[in-house]
C-alpha cells in the first residue's frame, strides 16, 4: 500500500511544472499552490538582454550587427566551435546545463532566449549568482 | 566535409569532445582570465586538425584525444547547483499537492 501511494505521490508531484507564470488551461484546475515558486524568475527582457551581454562578450562579434533574430553562422560569422563557446558562456550565465543534443540546436540568439525561457532552472538563476559568487570570478 | 556521410554525427561528436575540453580545463583553473590561454589552446589543437577527411585518420585522433582528456580529468568538476550532482539538485522539491487519497475508504481495507 505506502508503495502505491508512493508512487502515486511521486507520479503527481512530477506531473507539476515548477515555475508555471502562464498557466494554461489545462493547469488552471489545478489548486493554486502549485504555482507558488512563480514570482522567482527571470522575465523575457532579463533573459534577452543577458544573453546579448554575454554574446557582446565575444571578439569575434560584430555588436552592430547583434540582435535576437540574428543566427550565429550565417549573421555573426561564428563557426559550430564557436557555437560551443556561446553555448557554454549561455550555460554559466544561467547557471544551467545544456546537452550536447539540445545545444546543436541552438543556431541563432532567439533560440537561445527561447530555451532558458523553458528551462525552469534558468529562469531561477538570479538566486545561485549571488550563492555563487566566485561562478563569474574575472569575467 | 559537408557531403560526407558522416558529417552530421561527426560534427556533434567533435562539438561534444570540444565542450568536454573546455568543461574540464574549466574545473581546474576557475580564474577566467588565466583559463581564456588555456582555451586558446584546445582551439588552435582542434583548428589543427581542421582538414583532415580520412575516417582512419580522424578515429586515431579521437581515441588519442579520448584518452588524453580521461588521463586529466577533474575528479570533481564543477556541477551547477540545480544539476544531477549539485548541491541543490533534488532539495526543496515542491510537496506533493495531488488530491488526497483516503485510503480508509478504498476497498482494500
Amino acid at each position: 500500500m505506502s508503495f502505491a501511494r508512493f508512487a502515486l505521490r511521486t507520479a503527481s508531484r512530477a506531473s507539476y511544472p515548477r515555475v508555471s507564470l502562464t498557466v494554461a488551461n489545462r493547469w488552471s484546475r489545478l489548486p493554486p499552490r502549485s504555482s507558488f515558486s512563480a514570482a522567482a524568475g527571470l522575465s523575457k527582457d532579463q533573459i534577452e538582454s543577458r544573453v546579448l551581454e554575454v554574446l557582446k562578450g565575444f571578439e569575434k562579434v560584430d555588436p552592430s550587427k547583434l540582435v535576437t533574430s540574428s543566427r550565429f553562422a550565417e549573421d555573426l560569422g561564428l563557426d559550430s566551435l564557436d557555437a560551443v563557446e556561446v553555448v557554454m558562456a549561455v550555460e554559466e550565465e544561467f547557471s544551467i546545463e545544456i546537452p550536447d543534443a539540445e545545444a546543436d540546436e541552438i543556431t541563432s540568439v532567439q533560440q537561445a532566449i527561447d530555451y532558458i525561457a523553458k528551462t525552469p532552472e534558468g529562469t531561477l538563476q538570479a538566486i545561485f549568482t549571488l550563492l555563487l559568487p566566485f561562478a563569474s570570478a574575472g569575467e | 566535409m559537408s557531403n560526407s556521410a558522416f558529417s552530421a554525427a561527426h560534427r556533434l561528436y567533435v562539438k561534444s569532445l570540444y565542450k568536454r575540453y573546455l568543461k574540464n580545463s574549466l574545473d581546474w583553473t576557475i580564474m577566467r582570465d588565466q583559463w581564456r590561454a588555456q582555451a586558446l589552446d584546445i582551439r588552435a589543437d582542434f583548428e589543427r586538425n581542421r582538414h583532415i577527411h580520412d575516417p582512419r585518420e580522424l578515429a586515431t585522433i579521437f581515441a588519442k584525444a579520448e584518452e588524453d582528456l580521461a588521463a586529466k580529468q577533474h575528479p570533481d568538476p564543477v556541477i551547477q547547483p540545480l544539476f544531477p550532482g549539485g548541491t541543490k539538485w533534488e532539495r526543496n522539491a515542491p510537496p506533493p499537492t495531488g488530491p488526497i487519497i483516503d485510503h480508509e475508504a478504498l476497498e482494500h481495507h
